[in-house]
């Protein structure tokens, strides 16, 4: 038989001082400290005044009976656990149970066994340990709960500060991220690159917590820094993609839509990878919801080398919306367990007014959830399609290193077929150019003169792609389709860049002037054009230009053009 | 046991012979909850020291204590004495 | 939720069956398929017939599951899968790391 190792405090209450006397000489063989009570209210007392661990308690006592002394060291506040053990005489069944009922842990029977009673000290007081256990456990766990609470609290702080942030206070976005979740791992990043165009990127990732955000922290790094010096869609997707690759473990990864809003075009450009359709609505019922489908893997899964970060171009006109969300939309459920599904979206998208559909669909989708806002993991995204002077959205602005910068340089940079296609050169050229203090200010326009010479050249003039196309239906759909073809087929032909720069005190001039080995076009028709002030010959990226620069000028036949920045009153003659 | 048996037969002698004591006065009194209580006090201690005609001899005490009618258990009040004397005895001669 | 798994007979091959929903509760019994085997299969089969849904933790445990097997290299078939499934896994464009039938 194993005794208990420890010598502990026990309570004998009796009445009967044959019974009592004879209960404590067991007990107290035992090793045990004895604590005698003569009746219940000194039972109670003596409980108070002794702390015992264990208490023998006769049934029938004067003054206060067993039952109701059980009841009373029952109440006693606290998370200490006394077992009881009822001592008897009786023996029917139900006054037997009664004594388990009042609060009894076990009861013993007249005669005293030393055997028993030593026994079921031993097992009582082996409960008693592991209540004790479970208490230290609890509390422990409450501690690490509560820490663990704090933790998360704080990281969500730090993910929301980076994870919902950019411009999304502006005109043209309307966004929903739940407020209740402390970490859903949903993103949602905005900004405008220096062209005035304006990214926006929705993530889901998975593993909701601490994977989260550490994979938030760099994604919005990158797309906040990438979108800023002017790097393409697919060049930033490019990077979250190797970015997140590298940190998070396999298995873990981040659902993405990613659009490029260009005002002055009026095309979004997408890449989806895992997240639900996006939808495009149309102003004024003009026509169903498009779907915008993902067709790559989410970002983080493949390596650098098998990431795809091909887009597709849509046409908007002013009003026309796109509405993405993450799966806690169409996954949320009502009380009978129905998911909200795509086939409620759409009927509610295809209302036909726009401008009501995301107010609809917030409000759809709650009144679906009903109270179990638990669930709560909604997170949507509707950007408009507005004239460009409307977006109230600010522009990256520049730091640059030195406050002099260079101020009489030139530079020479040729791109050769494989460099066209593998290589955007514009957010290079910019950061050069935001040397110049005199640029800075003007550092949008410049990236916009800078990226549609650029597209002219490798488009139209490397290319020989026509700009025609552009204004039919799909033009731009087609076109962009095109475009990828051409350039995943080109085996020759260049583009090349001279800047000529030079600053004074007073004044200076930048002059940029872009070459390509395209057969070039007849310019006579162009200065006719322009004469008529039409304005349309190549579209509506040739009259921006003549708009932005202080002048342009095309040499030899058209496949050479010079575009001149003036300040101060220093220019060239 | 040695000298704490013999500690215990003491007890067991002193404090018996006031419940049979008490069990007397409950009877006079006509007080059966008191004669209920009592008988079922000296059960209890009968049953630890194995006296089992004392112990069964209170249990019919208690018995009648718990119907309310004290008068049917005067009857019962000699060979309670009676078989307690024989008990004090008995525990006596077990003692060193 | 319950992960049952098969080695064919030559070792080789590999079939791990999911049944109701595959989520994050699978995880353990989902990675002890493959990481508790004597032999070495090169040819994994996860069979969803009786899976009636996946979350994004479930598109994890298979991404889990193709690196063990390899990566790129890896030979990882899904199959029998119901339209919803099917679905989740379209919409992940998953048919471009696994063949899907």
């Amino acid at each position: 038989m194993a005794l208990v190792s420890e010598p502990i405090r026990v309570l004998v209450a009796d009445d009967n001082r044959t019974d009592r006397t004879l209960l404590s000489r067991i007990v107290a063989r035992e090793g045990h400290r004895v604590i005698e009570a003569i009746d219940g209210v000194d039972a109670i007392e003596k409980f108070h005044a002794e702390r015992p661990q264990i208490v023998l308690l006769d049934a029938l006592m004067p003054r206060l009976d067993g039952f109701e002394v059980a009841r009373r060291i029952r109440e006693v506040p606290g998370d200490t656990f006394v077992p009881i053990i009822f001592l008897t005489s009786l023996t029917e069944a139900d006054e037997l149970a009664r004594c388990l009922l009042a609060g009894g842990d076990d009861f013993m029977s007249k005669p005293y066994n030393s055997v028993i009673l030593r026994a079921k000290i031993t097992a009582l007081e082996r409960m008693r340990q592991l209540h004790v256990t479970m208490q230290q456990q609890r509390d422990e766990i409450a501690r690490y709960n509560e820490r663990l609470l704090r933790e998360q609290q704080a990281a969500k702080d730090i993910f929301d500060s980076v994870a919902h942030s950019g411009c999304l206070a502006a005109r043209n976005i309307r966004h929903l991220i739940s407020p209740l979740a402390v970490f859903n791992g949903d993103v949602v990043l905005a900004a405008r690159n220096p062209a005035g165009s304006m990214y926006v990127l929705l993530g889901d990732f998975t593993g909701h917590g601490l994977t989260a955000s550490i994979g938030a922290m760099p994604l919005a790094e990158i797309f906040y820094g990438m979108t800023q010096k002017g790097f393409l869609l697919g060049d930033v997707l490019r990077e979250c993609n190797r970015k997140l690759k590298d940190i998070l473990p396999v298995g873990y990864f981040c659902c993405a839509t990613m659009v490029d809003f260009n005002f002055q075009k009026g095309t979004v450009e997408v890449w989806s990878g895992g997240l639900p359709d996006a939808y495009i609505t149309r102003r004024d019922g003009g026509g169903p919801a498009v779907p915008v489908v993902s067709r790559h893997l989410p970002l983080g899964v493949v390596s650098s080398s098998r990431f795809d970060a091909s887009t597709e171009v849509f046409e908007l006109a002013d009003g026309d919306r796109l509405l993405m969300c993450t799966d806690g939309l169409l996954e949320s459920r009502n009380d009978a367990g129905e998911m909200f599904g795509s086939d409620r979206m759409i009927a509610i998208l295809d209302r036909g007014c726009a401008a009501d559909a995301f107010e609809a669909l917030k409000e759809a989708a709650y009144a679906h959830m009903g109270e179990q806002l638990r669930e709560d993991d909604l997170t949507m995204v509707e950007v408009t399609m507005l004239d460009e002077r409307e977006i109230d959205a600010p522009m990256p602005t520049y730091v640059a290193s030195g406050q002099i910068g260079p101020r009489d340089w030139s530079l020479s940079f040729e791109l050769g077929p494989s460099s066209l296609q593998e290589f955007n050169p514009l957010p290079l050229l910019q950061h050069v150019l935001m040397e110049v203090p005199a640029l800075r200010v003007r550092g949008g326009v410049i990236f916009t003169v800078l990226s549609e010479l650029y597209t002219n050249a490798l488009d139209h003039g490397v290319m020989g792609l026509s700009s025609v196309v552009k204004s039919t239906a799909n033009g731009f759909t087609d076109y962009y389709r095109r475009r990828v073809e051409a350039l995943s087929a080109l085996v020759d032909g260049y583009v090349r860049f001279e800047f000529t720069s030079r600053a004074s005190d007073s004044g200076g001039y930048l002059k940029i002037r872009v070459r390509d080995s395209g057969p070039g076009f007849d310019v006579s028709i162009l200065q006719a054009a322009r004469a008529k002030l039409t304005g349309a010959y190549h579209g509506r990226g040739l009259s921006l230009l003549y708009q932005l620069c202080d002048s342009l000028t095309f040499h030899g036949v058209g496949n050479d053009v010079e575009a001149e920045f003036r300040w101060g009153g220093d220019g060239p003659a | 046991m040695g000298e704490e048996f013999s500690a215990l037969i003491d007890v067991f002698r002193s404090d018996s012979r006031r419940l049979v004591e008490a069990i007397d006065e409950a009877m006079a009194q006509n007080d059966a909850e008191k004669l209920r209580h009592q008988s079922h006090g000296l059960k209890g201690a009968c049953i630890n020291l194995g006296a089992a005609d004392l112990a069964a001899l209170c249990a019919d005490i208690e018995a009648i204590g718990r119907s309310g009618d004290c008068g049917a258990a005067r009857q019962l009040l000699a060979p309670l004495r009676c078989e307690f004397e024989a008990v004090s005895a008995a525990l006596d001669s077990l003692k060193i | 939720m319950t992960i049952r798994s098969e080695v064919s007979a030559d070792g080789r091959g590999l079939t791990i069956a999911v049944e109701g929903r595959f989520d994050f509760s699978a995880h353990r019994d989902f990675r002890e398929t493959y990481e508790s085997l004597d032999t070495e299969p090169d040819k994994f089969t996860v069979d969803m017939r009786d899976a009636t849904y996946l979350d994004s933790s479930a598109l994890g445990m298979l991404l889990l599951l193709r690196d063990h097997a390899g990566g790129d290299a890896a030979e990882v078939r899904i199959v029998n899968c119901n339209p919803d499934v099917r679905k989740i896994l379209t919409i992940s464009n998953f048919e471009q790391l696994f063949e899907i039938r």
